[in-house]
């Protein structure tokens, strides 16, 4: 069912325009339910006297139907309360649905994508030198990212939940290349898991990708041992032919679907 | 408190629309084949990021018709040590800043001096004979010549040594299959193309090539000289990086590569088709021994080969009973491709003495190529052939499908 959320738009505005309609929308979330409700205006209605009150709570309800037609941000709340409230669409609340506009507060939304951690206070400790000392690392909070890669990344891009999460499948992949590529079966097996990662960078960021992606590794080989594994690991791909997808279709190498996820 | 069949018909609908755009590239058939084949400096990583660029450059210089027809794979080359030989001869000087060596090894900062020179000197040093082995090869042609077998075109971007690699590669091909085979050369380490002074990509700028040149004064092995200047100043201080000094965005260099692609694409001959391609095909060659029998077992149970031609799935469209193969299963589109197993296996049916087997298996975007010893003619038999390798096939998550192959 989560697919259902893919489907919708999702050419949503930008960072203060969520926050207005997070607000409206917190405010129509307190609204009774929809239950026994009569016509469409009847469900409308008072979903949407409190969605312009909420929005502008200077302006006074004179239970005129003007109040509400006359006023543009009326307009507004006429289609969050369509899209929020009528039966059989998907809302922000916790319905087995991803609303892709509200990321951060559907709780259906909250194991699809992946979660991040952005913000500093949220993130595990700067390992330091003792995030060097073996080949994997240090990761406390077990999420199969070494802490100061996970730092890294969450500090590099803070607005771009979408790069993070690109930067977190090519990361796991890289994990992968270095510690369990053994032989050259491994490896090959390994190496696709690679080539998906770069294209799903790619979908997002195009040939930035390039730039974003080395960026990343330089980060990842941080140690001797590191880059002799990683070189060690590349030496058994030597004298292969590999295939890729079309353009088109860089989209799919994704883990996590980019195109619901807003840039921040 | 939802409208489950809008839901429902969406998840079908959403299903379907990922199913079509992830099968597109794996069923579609493609005309050509446009190799990447990267030079020593280049980690696979890097030579996919290659490849993905000149797949980007393409997509706008070619019709869209065009650019659909063509399939986008990597020749990838060792690197025979250089990238590890660098980093073991600069930690110190790094005091142990490996973080710092991959950002001058991907042109990330400006490479210091010493560090230039290492890297220049190190592939002055390597023994170009001792680069390019025909067993570091095998898996290239091999894959060359089933394509062109498939009736396909191939069209090789070679960047560096990686020129060394498609000149020996266009040596060991016949002279049909040369004839549908093209190379656009770029930033040319070896003294022809293909052969002869075909046209070629070298910067002025390039410190790598000069350094050869130099390193080689008087020898017949010369790298060909620098005939490209761009204008401005590139990130990457050896103006040798393919992403970054050769198809830099607006330079002349680019515009000549892209240029030498589409004319290089337009001029390949098309080749006969002899074996049929598919979206999973087997391709079994060998020595001179007359006959050794490729045996494919279908998810579905049936048993494909020389005395069954036609499976449910897939069928042998080339039995080959005088030596050298190839014997060619394939399954033609994935309208019939199974979940489940496909089992290659191998009976040497009549030989007089030991004999190896090249097997080599594509499905999906994998290409494996296995050799397998046959010590005898006892190796195997109608009935029971012996098992080579594994095909399995499950649907993918979003629609298509996922291989993996194993032996």
């Amino acid at each position: 069912m989560k697919n259902t959320a893919k489907l919708r738009s999702t050419n949503g505005g930008n960072l203060m325009k969520t926050q207005k309609k997070l607000l409206i929308l917190a405010a129509v979330l307190l609204l009774p339910g929809t239950n026994g409700w009569g016509g469409e205006k009847a469900k409308l209605g008072p979903c949407v006297r409190q969605c312009v009150q909420a929005y502008n709570p200077s302006l006074a309800d004179s239970g005129a139907d003007e109040f509400m037609a006359a006023d543009f941000r009326a307009k507004e709340c006429v289609t969050l309360c369509k899209e929020s409230l009528y039966q059989g669409e998907c809302s922000s609340s916790a319905d087995g649905c991803c609303h892709p506009e509200y990321l951060a507060i559907d709780p259906d939304c909250q194991t699809e994508p992946p979660p991040d951690n952005p913000g500093n206070s949220t993130l595990p400790p700067d390992p330091g030198e003792a995030g060097k000392a073996t080949l994997a690392g240090i990761d406390s909070d077990g999420d199969g990212i070494r802490d100061d890669i996970q730092r890294y990344i969450a500090l590099t891009y803070p607005d771009s939940r979408k790069t993070r999460a690109a930067l977190k499948q090519f990361t796991l992949a890289l994990h992968r290349a270095i510690l369990e590529s053994p032989d050259e079966e491994s490896a090959l097996s390994n190496t696709e898991l690679e080539a998906r990662a770069g294209e799903c960078l790619w979908y997002i960021h195009s040939e930035d990708a390039i730039i974003i992606s080395n960026l990343l590794m330089a980060e990842y080989l941080n140690t001797l041992e590191r880059s002799r594994a990683y070189l060690e690991y590349d030496s058994k791909l030597g004298g292969h032919v590999f295939g890729s997808k079309d353009l088109d279709t860089y989209k799919t190498s994704c883990t996590f679907d980019p195109d619901l996820m807003e840039d921040y | 408190m939802k409208n489950c069949l809008f839901i429902i018909l969406s998840c079908l609908i959403g299903g379907l629309l990922l199913a079509d755009s992830c099968a597109a590239s794996i069923c579609d058939t493609k005309e050509t084949i446009v190799f990447f084949g990267n030079g020593i400096k280049s980690l696979k990583k890097n030579a996919y990021d290659a490849q993905k660029t000149i797949k980007q450059r393409l997509k706008t210089s070619l019709p869209p018709e065009e650019f659909e027809s063509i399939a986008f794979d990597l020749a990838y080359n060792e690197t025979h040590g250089l990238p590890l030989d660098l980093l073991e001869s600069t930690i110190q000087l790094l005091t142990g800043n490996t973080s710092r060596f991959w950002r001058y090894f991907w042109g990330l900062e400006i490479m210091p001096d010493w560090f230039a020179d290492k890297l220049v000197l190190l592939a002055s040093a390597l023994d170009r004979s001792s680069l390019v082995t025909t067993d570091s090869l095998k898996d290239h042609v091999s894959t060359y010549k089933t394509k062109i077998a498939e009736g396909k075109k191939v069209l090789l971007v070679a960047h560096s040594q990686g020129n060394l690699f498609g000149n020996q590669a266009y040596s060991l091909l016949n002279s049909r299959e040369q004839q549908s085979f093209g190379m656009v050369s770029v930033a040319n380490v070896d003294n022809n193309v293909l052969g002869s002074d075909s046209p070629y990509t070298s910067l002025q700028s390039d410190k790598v090539i000069w350094a050869l040149i130099a390193a080689q004064a008087g020898l017949p092995s010369k790298p060909m000289t620098p005939n490209t200047e761009n204008l401005g100043e590139s990130a990457d201080y050896l103006g040798h990086s393919f992403i970054q000094s050769y198809m830099e965005g607006g330079s002349n260099s680019a515009a000549k590569i892209t240029q030498q692609l589409v004319a290089a694409l337009d001029s390949l001959a098309t080749p006969p088709q002899v074996v049929e391609p598919g979206v999973v095909t087997v391709s079994l060659t060998w020595g001179s021994e007359p006959d050794v029998d490729l045996h494919v077992f279908e998810p579905n149970g049936m048993q494909v080969f020389w005395y069954n031609l036609h499976g449910y799935s897939g069928a042998l469209d080339r039995d080959d009973r005088s030596g050298y193969g190839p014997e060619h299963y394939t399954v033609p589109s994935c309208e019939t491709l199974e979940q489940g197993v496909y089992h290659v296996a191998l009976d040497y049916f009549k030989g007089d003495g030991p004999e190896v087997a090249t097997l080599q298996i594509e499905a999906g975007l994998l290409v494996r190529t296995y050799e397998i010893p046959l010590p005898s003619d006892y190796y195997g038999s109608a009935d029971y052939p012996e098992s080579a390798a594994n095909i399995l096939v499950k649907s993918s998550e979003n629609g298509g499908f996922d291989f993996e192959i194993y032996r």
